[in-house]
């Protein structure tokens, strides 16, 4: 800061009028060194000129993921809503789904600008198309957004990674910015990243798109451009229009967009074919995910499988059976919740829910009182019981003067 | 006893009788009223007079009328006159006439805001027309944000969140922007100073996102009694105010009484402390059960008086509870509990810094006690405006410390009571406040290559942003072109934007127990420093500095400390010179670098300096505006060294004390080095320099009021009864030197007698 007033006072007094330092001259006709030199195009619109790139790839017969594409329309619908929570718009089939990313100058705020946006489409032959949108300069923004508009004004629903709380708004920004109507209000915006979160979040040590595709995907990135420094590149570029850099933060942006699309891919994959073996997501997230949509078969053999291939002991074996039995409770399975809760009793579980299940069950199922109270017993003589929470102390020891009680009476008969 | 009693043991009671410098009494006013117009919608008339509301003061009349013809009203009338509705009522009434149409109310604080949120939210309620009024600040839950955005017809918010969360977002305020009709800022004398040239430059930036959306708000203000509440106005929005002063409001009985506490060393000049004297005062009405608000110039001051009153209240059989402290640092949840106890008379005293001098609805108290002069005459009238915002009597007591600037207002009630109030300043054009906002609004949308942005050289600023990689220009205009957010990085408040939080290690887990702003932080958290909570003292065991973090522990000690701030200042350039007087002066810019280098420890009660300790911090270095005098050899003629040292010394401290009284700011705000020869002038020197980088013109100002000030300091010294100089004057011999006063008084002669 020390010689910043002097400096300004200097720039102050210079003469009024357009000031010696403005950059790059503006060429007289449209230029673009990195349409020129990474196969792009311009487009003409309205607007003004705007930079295109497409890139095709053949999605089909890479593993058990591409039976997706062939889903017919009710298969399509209900992966979907097992994923999402939420319904694909009907009747939109994979095609009618745009996968979206952007490359952006800032974080968030109107002065944040989207100087790259990718677009990926199945098509009827099984490729996905993705084409990118290249802001050269910054007066160039409204056929950027012409284009955009265009192309998403054919589609029937969005899908993201992180979209709603990053890409959307700053889209949305700069359509306000530009006098327009921002296209996203009539698209349904699916964001992956809350489901890929949820079912991934215990293998990975963070939920980025780039993490996922490599501990999901398998797919390991060669010289890809870090996030944070594509704002960076894209500064140096306007500066010095040299395209290498930029090069790669179009291949970034293109993985990013494909990717989305594979990992969406997978999803709907794991969640209809939960005991296929290419399936990595975590057997405790994907059985809640399926219990909470009501696939509560499914989620029952997801927890089964699970069971079988974590080791007993371990602090997921013992969750695992305890989502399991509550699920065969709610299945009307009695006997078989009550063999979980009985094998957790009998190696000392620290959990107390299957002490108490199991004595409900034994006093009110079976109707074996003295059986009950020895479990309750236990519990109120086991090591953790000062640790676990006061209502379930409480409830053991109501429960056991209940029980005690009512076998006096009984052996008094 | 009630109130008028304990005001006849005031008059009476020699002990107290004969510190009252003057006792002024403010006769009731009868009400002037006005019908509520006829355009006004019905359902908004219905609505006020289910709430006993059948006709409006003559101001409020004024100010709706004048909103309706187009105009920006300024309402300048006192406390709990009625200002609220003067907005109130245009706002209402147009979203009934026009359901689009949407407002800002911008408030000082966030407290302040809440309270003004519940009386609208009654006062739509009643319409029952779904006009919907939020807040929107730092508290609100961000689900709640998207529907604020869009629905609320009244979004009251602050003008800190306005500029970091509300214009960088423009866009998502698309359809608050494009109705926006009013922009409500009340409180408007709080936004001077660096303050103000913030927020001038805010709804600068406020205006032209507006006018973006095809938007021109009209602005309506409500200040305290300031000398230029149009200017103050004009230059904040940047429009052409009304300025409305004519007050309608009722009014009980009002006693004001300035008082001084007794000399106990006539020699020394050494009074009894005002902290001591507003405690007795204040335990006089706690003892009758009046309630009570008491002011205290500082935190320090703030926690020391309130651990005094509830020790009192202790003794005295009352509840501690029933006296609470209440300043900025307290935590939202315990400041909402505080108000409320005093609105429900729980709380009977309550020792405030200026927080509550602004008006936060806690009711109406009956006694205000002020501890030192406020340090203006607007401060001054809102903080005994907390007494008596009713029909009854009540009384506010001014209690003068030593120093020279309350003396000066205890003995001159003229200067208080007739009718010369400050001038409320701003510089929106500070170069560091203006670049700031400029680099804001820049971020916010693109400015075009014919646009100004409040200075002609908009345009030279804009291409020093482009060379320092924030902008880009392309096709006649300058375009954001950086990955940064400009409006995180400047607060409006002070120099730096973040706070030191307080954490308290004395129990199991660490817990934060309040904030400190930075620049008091070295003064009051440097290691080894008693910070004082609640009344509770905290040793301070560590001080991150870098993550601005203080760690403290619980202690029971029986001083406090204070810190002493070392400051070098080296000239930089000169803007402004006058060698013809008597006195020369310059004005320019400086580099001023401070350092805390040692703290005293000071007894409790006594007040006795009882040891002293090292502080290790970095030093700080600021570049600002300094007016400095330079003493030529004739002035000093016949001084030796120690005399020398101590009359330069004099000055300072004299000079430091009364310029506010000038320029209408805090004591803080201006700074005064003296220095005996200094590198620069070569001659024995006193800088008074501005406590913001920058510079907000207030030591350019005292350079053409140099004639003022002197005259003035003199008055001073030769009025003061004291030998050899006394914190009412030159300042304590200990510290400036038994020589000071002498010195001073023949250095000032000589310029005053010479000059005129
Ligand atoms: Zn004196």
């Amino acid at each position: 800061m020390s010689d910043f007033s002097a400096k300004l006072r200097e720039w102050l007094a210079k003469p009024p009028g357009r000031p010696a330092f403005s950059g790059m001259p503006m060429p007289e006709t449209f230029r673009s060194p990195l349409a020129a030199s990474a196969g792009g195009r311009v487009v003409n619109t309205p607007y003004g000129p705007c930079v295109e790139f497409s890139h095709a790839t053949s999605v089909l017969g890479l593993d058990g993921t591409d039976r997706v594409a062939a889903f017919d329309h009710d298969e399509l619908s209900q992966a979907w809503q097992l994923v999402f929570g939420q319904d694909l718009p009907s009747p939109a089939g994979l095609q009618d789904v745009v996968f979206l990313d952007t490359e952006t100058t800032g974080l968030g705020g109107a002065g944040a600008v989207v100087f790259l946006v990718g677009l990926g489409r199945l098509d009827a032959q099984g490729h996905f198309l993705i084409r990118q949108f290249f802001l050269e300069d910054y007066q160039y923004e409204p056929a950027l957004l012409d284009v955009l508009a265009g192309e998403l004004a054919g589609a029937r629903a969005l899908c993201t990674y992180n979209g709603r709380a990053f890409d959307a708004p700053i889209i949305d920004n700069r359509f306000v910015l530009n006098r327009r109507q921002s296209p996203l209000a009539a698209l349904v915006h699916f964001d992956l990243l809350y489901p890929a979160r949820r079912l991934y979040r215990r293998q990975t040590q963070d939920c980025s798109l780039t993490t996922l595709e490599n501990q999901v995907l398998g797919i390991s990135r060669a010289g890809d451009v870090p996030g944070n420094i594509v704002p960076i590149l894209y500064q140096d570029y306007l500066a010095s229009r040299n395209p290498g850099p930029m090069a790669a933060v179009l291949a970034h942006n293109r993985q990013d967009v494909y990717s989305l699309f594979l990992l969406t891919r997978q999803l709907l994959h794991e969640v209809t074919a939960p005991l296929a073996a290419s399936h990595k997501s975590h057997h405790l997230d994907l059985g809640t995910l399926l219990e909470q949509r009501q696939r509560l078969r499914e989620a029952a053999t997801v927890y089964e499988l699970g069971l079988l291939e974590k080791p007993s002991g371990s602090e997921d074996f013992a969750l695992t059976k305890e989502r399991l039995s509550l699920l065969y409770k709610r299945l009307g399975q009695l006997d078989k919740a009550a063999a979980l809760w009985e094998e957790e009793v009998r190696r000392k579980s620290s959990r107390y829910l299957p002490y108490i299940e199991l004595a409900k069950y034994l006093e009110h199922v079976r109707r074996d009182l003295s059986l009950a109270l020895e479990v309750v017993a236990a519990a109120r003589g086991h090591r953790m019981h000062d640790q676990w929470p006061a209502w379930v102390q409480a409830d053991l020891e109501h429960r056991f003067q209940r029980l005690a009680r009512r076998t006096n009476s009984h052996t008094a008969q | 006893m009630t109130i008028e009693q304990v005001l006849d043991q005031l008059a009476n009671d020699p002990r107290w009788r004969r510190n009252i410098t003057h006792w002024e009494v403010i006769p009731a006013q009868a009400g002037r009223y006005a019908a509520i117009p006829d355009w006004i919608d019905p359902r908004l008339r219905r609505a006020l007079q289910s709430r006993g509301i059948e006709r409006l003061y003559s101001h409020q009349a004024e100010a709706v009328e004048a909103v309706r013809r187009g105009e920006n009203p300024v309402v300048v009338t006192p406390t709990a006159s009625g200002k609220t509705l003067c907005y109130n009522l245009p706002v209402l009434d147009t979203i009934l006439e026009d359901p689009k149409a949407r407002a800002i109310y911008l408030f000082p604080t966030k407290a302040l805001s809440w309270d003004q949120l519940s009386e609208l939210q009654e006062l739509a309620g009643a319409i029952d027309a779904g006009i919907r009024t939020y807040t929107y600040d730092g508290d609100t839950p961000v689900d709640a944000r998207t529907s604020i955005r869009n629905l609320g017809h009244v979004v009251i918010t602050n003008p800190d969140m306005l500029h970091t969360a509300i214009l960088p977002h423009h866009p998502r305020w698309a359809r608050l922007f494009s109705n926006l009709r009013y922009v409500v800022i009340d409180e408007m004398h709080q936004y001077r100073g660096v303050f103000g040239s913030h927020v001038a430059n805010v709804l600068r930036r406020l205006r032209r996102v507006a006018a973006f959306y095809g938007a021109s708000p009209q602005f309506i203000c409500s200040s305290a009694t300031i000398a230029n509440p149009a200017e103050l106005a004009r230059a904040l929005t940047g429009v052409t105010p009304r300025v409305i002063s004519e007050n309608g409001a009722p009014s009980g009985e009002r006693h004001l009484l300035l008082y001084n506490p007794p000399l106990v060393n006539r020699e020394l000049g050494i009074r009894r402390s005002a902290l001591l004297e507003a405690r007795q005062l204040a335990n006089l009405f706690l003892y009758h059960n009046i309630q009570t608000i008491v002011f205290a110039p500082s935190r320090v001051a703030t926690e020391v008086l309130l651990t005094y009153l509830q020790e009192d209240a202790v003794s005295a059989g009352r509840s501690p509870k029933s006296v609470r402290g209440y300043r900025g640092g307290y935590l939202p949840a315990e400041r909402r509990e505080i108000e409320r106890g005093l609105r429900e008379g729980k709380v009977r005293g309550v020792v405030s810094t200026n927080a509550l001098e602004l008006g936060i609805d806690i009711g109406h108290l009956d006694a205000a006690v002020l501890t030192g002069y406020p340090g203006t005459i607007a401060s001054t009238w809102q903080q005994a405006g907390r007494a008596g915002r009713h029909a009854g009597t009540s009384v506010a007591v001014l209690v003068a410390s030593s120093n020279p600037l309350d003396q000066y207002v205890v003995n001159h009630p003229d200067y208080l009571l007739g009718s010369s109030p400050e001038h409320g300043r701003v510089n929106p054009e500070n170069l560091y406040i203006l670049m700031s906002h400029l680099t804001a609004a820049a971020f916010e949308l693109p400015f075009t290559d014919d646009e100004e942005f409040g200075v002609a050289s908009t345009q030279q600023a804009l291409a020093y942003l482009e060379e320092q990689g924030l902008l880009r220009h392309a096709a006649g205009r300058w375009y954001w072109s950086a990955p940064a957010y400009p409006a995180a990085d400047v607060s409006l408040r002070s120099a730096s934007s973040e706070n030191f939080v307080v954490v308290d290690t004395t129990g199991s887990s660490p817990r934060v127990i309040g904030e400190v702003d930075r620049v008091s932080a070295p003064m009051l958290l440097h290691e080894d420093a008693i910070y004082i909570h609640q009344g509770q003292q905290y040793h301070v065991d560590r001080l991150d500095y870098e993550a601005k973090k203080a760690y403290v522990h619980k202690v029971d000690v029986d001083y406090y400390t204070d810190a002493d701030l070392s400051v070098d200042i080296q000239v930089l350039d000169i803007l402004k010179s006058d060698a013809s007087h008597p006195l020369p002066r310059a004005f320019g810019e400086v580099k001023v670098s401070s350092l805390v280098t040692l703290f005293k420890k000071i007894k409790l009660y006594t007040h006795e300096n009882v040891g002293s300790g090292p502080v290790h911090l970095p030093e700080e270095q600021m570049h600002t505006q300094s007016y400095w005098l330079q003493f030529p050899a004739s002035v000093c003629a016949g001084l030796g060294q120690e005399e020398l040292t101590a009359g330069l010394g004099g000055i300072a401290y004299l000079l430091a004390n009364l310029a506010p009284l000038y320029v209408m700011c805090d004591r803080r705000d201006l700074q005064a080095v003296p220095q005996v020869r200094s590198p620069f002038t070569a001659v024995p020197t006193v800088f008074l320099y501005d406590r913001y980088p920058g510079g907000i013109g207030l030591s350019e100002r005292l350079y053409d009021l140099h004639d003022e000030l002197l005259h003035g300091a003199l008055a001073v010294v030769e009025a003061c009864p004291c030998s050899d100089g006394c914190p009412s004057c030159v300042g304590p011999p200990q510290e400036v030197g038994h020589a000071a006063k002498a010195s001073v008084l023949q250095m000032l002669r000589r310029v005053v007698g010479a000059h005129i």
